[in-house]
């Protein structure tokens, strides 16, 4: 799927903590010059506007968040793969 | 974390929990904030007349009075409206203690918070006590406030007067 925008596990440890710490940093931003200003209204503009902005720096996978690609194993051919697989019992009963 | 939608739940769900603890801390925060409300009723005139009130000879106050408050250090960031409310206090012999609301007012900006109204009588509300006659009282004339938060708690309170008036004799028989 091309919009599912994942990211790798070291871009998620990231992002976990950027969101969390740009949150409350808004909220407690807005909640000082609201309080400062004494104008409600603006603390919650302020932390609006850092929710916005925090899921700008969050959502798109940014590729500081891929710069830890998984390594996987070389893949291993099994026996299994080379077996074809049989009917199940469920299907023959149907069948007949 | 892994994709879109995941990291879009988490931030909107961690953005309301401390969104909640943004109101908790303006809510709580706002009980602390100092104020500092003056105000004075002057009573100027007090008459009493009988009427007949369901089928009751009944003793109506009628009053005239001004009022001088500054209600401005009221409104703080979290203040969204005063309701304010002039009451008479007494004692009577029946009742320890009646308050009759005599005027009242919604403020609504600091700029309206500075109240000097004259010649206020109590045209909206009657002025009656609970039993027929009013008797032998002397009254004290209060402005109540109620502060209506945008978050938090109601807080009211009063400013106190120390005018009290004996209630005259009816004027008509």
């Amino acid at each position: 799927m091309w919009f599912e925008w994942k990211i790798d596990f070291e871009g998620q440890k990231r992002a976990e903590l950027i969101s969390q710490v740009g949150i409350i940093l808004f909220a407690v931003i807005g909640f000082v010059v609201g309080f400062l200003l004494q104008n409600l209204l603006l603390t919650f503009q302020i932390f609006g506007g850092g929710i916005f902005i925090t899921a700008l720096i969050v959502l798109p996978p940014w590729s500081f968040y891929n710069q830890h690609p998984i390594q996987w194993l070389p893949s291993v051919q099994s026996d299994q793969d080379k077996h074809e697989p049989e009917e199940s019992d469920e299907l023959k009963e149907k069948s007949t | 974390m892994y994709n879109l939608a995941q990291r879009a739940n988490a931030i909107f769900a961690f953005a309301m929990t401390v969104q909640f603890g943004l109101l908790l801390s303006i809510a709580i925060s706002s009980l602390y904030l100092t104020s500092n409300p003056i105000g004075k009723v002057d009573v100027r005139e007090l008459n009493i007349w009988l009427y007949n009130y369901d089928n009751k000879e009944t003793e109506f106050a009628f009053i005239e009075m001004n009022l001088d408050a500054d209600l401005t250090s009221l409104f703080n960031w979290n203040t969204k409206q005063l309701f304010v409310a002039v009451i008479a206090e007494y004692e009577t012999k029946s009742h320890d203690l009646n308050q009759v609301v005599l005027w009242d007012s919604i403020i609504q900006s600091k700029e309206d918070a500075h109240i000097k109204e004259v010649k206020v009588r109590n045209e909206k509300y009657d002025f009656v006590d609970i039993t027929p006659k009013f008797g032998e009282v002397e009254a004290k004339y209060s402005i109540y406030w109620d502060l209506m938060p945008y978050v938090g708690f109601l807080v009211s309170g009063k400013t106190e007067s120390n005018q009290t008036i004996s209630f005259p004799a009816p004027d008509n028989n």
